[in-house]
């Protein structure tokens, strides 16, 4: 049987920073669900149209940096890791761009194998 | 003096709180055991790898319809039912967390619970898949169809596969667990499973945002213009530098 002190010390990373209770993790499971149900819900309110797409798009950055800090730990782990993560990130998002202006945004023509050739 | 003691025991003697592994190797300097910052470094990549399917899902989204050969998105996405499969995984990253949780306070029985509900609900979610690709397969969209078709099963198939290694890795750990060899001494091997499945969650976030959410009108109308412009401003500067 472990002792309390054990307990706490578990509970810490690395740089003694203290990982959120069970609990927490259930509030912050329960705000991502609210977050998800914003999403779908603003998706047939015609009267924000104009927003939903920078709205959305926010929305899922918020879920996203919350399931990486928290879930994932990088709020509370080396940093080395986030550097990481985030240099990966930037790789991505600079491979999107790319891709982006690489590519011929004319009309698309639908490629057909003529089998009988 | 004593508490001092049993904290230097509880992090395996390394100095370092907080670290429960059994023979574990760190990565020189760095204070981060080497299977972690693997993981991290494969997850590095993943992000890139998908980074390139979502740019060519968006580059191509909302252009079927310009060779007019269907099934179009916007007649097969159904919205509700994608919220509910999207729900499932999130709170299956929740579940994942909690197993470790409790893993970490030597709760083996809780871990197991915790750990065979991540299990069942990313099972539920591979259902969901399965039943969307079913439904979408008998409306006629196929990989062949149309660049809708390709696009979409590919990015959404390999997240498919993700989970499904994902719940392989999940029931290996369970069999461990039950076998007695999963405790608080090796959590690291649960806490990197953690970080595969969450990193399987961020992934569908962003999808369920960009290729369910976002309505297709939206992205069709103007879209090519937006892009040819952007595109010629790419031409031109890239131009400009040689």
């Amino acid at each position: 049987m472990s002792s309390p002190v054990v307990h706490d010390a578990q509970h810490a990373d690395l740089h003694g920073h203290e990982h959120p209770s069970q609990m927490k993790y259930v509030q912050i499971a329960v705000i991502l669900a609210i977050i998800t149900a914003i999403e779908v819900a603003i998706y047939y309110i015609d009267a924000i149209s104009d927003f939903l797409v920078p709205a959305l798009v926010i929305l899922s950055a918020i879920k996203f940096i919350i399931v990486v800090g928290y879930f994932m730990h990088l709020k509370f782990d080396s940093k080395l890791l986030m550097w990481m993560f985030t240099f990966a990130m930037i790789i991505g998002i600079a491979v999107f761009i790319g891709t982006w202006l690489m590519t011929n945004h004319g009309p698309v023509t639908q490629f057909t194998q003529d089998m009988s050739v | 003096m004593a508490q001092a003691a049993e904290i230097t025991q509880a992090s395996g003697g390394s100095g370092h709180v907080g670290e429960h592994h059994e023979g574990g190797h760190h990565a020189p300097g760095s204070g981060i055991e080497n299977r972690k910052l693997a993981l991290w470094l494969f997850l590095a990549s993943d992000v890139m790898f998908f980074g390139s399917f979502i740019a060519v899902y968006m580059i191509y989204r909302g252009r079927a319809e310009e060779v007019g050969v269907g099934p179009f998105p916007y007649e097969l996405i159904d919205i509700p039912f994608t919220s509910v499969s999207a729900f499932i995984l999130l709170m299956s990253s929740m579940t994942m967390v909690l197993s470790l949780g409790a893993l970490q306070k030597d709760d083996i029985r809780g871990s197991r619970i915790w750990l065979a509900a991540t299990a069942v609900l990313g099972l539920s979610f591979l259902g969901c898949q399965y039943f969307e690709f079913t439904e979408f397969y008998h409306a006629g969209l196929t990989m062949q169809v149309n660049i809708f078709g390709s696009s979409f099963f590919t990015l959404t198939g390999f997240h498919g596969v993700h989970v499904a290694i994902g719940v392989l890795w999940l029931l290996s750990l369970l069999y461990t667990s039950l076998r007695g060899g999963l405790t608080s001494k090796n959590a690291m091997s649960l806490e990197i499973a953690g970080l595969y499945w969450h990193f399987v969650d961020i992934v569908w976030i962003v999808i369920f945002t960009l290729v369910y959410l976002i309505p297709y009108d939206e992205v069709t109308s103007g879209a090519g213009e937006h892009a040819s412009r952007l595109a010629e401003f790419g031409q031109t500067a890239i131009q400009s530098l040689f």
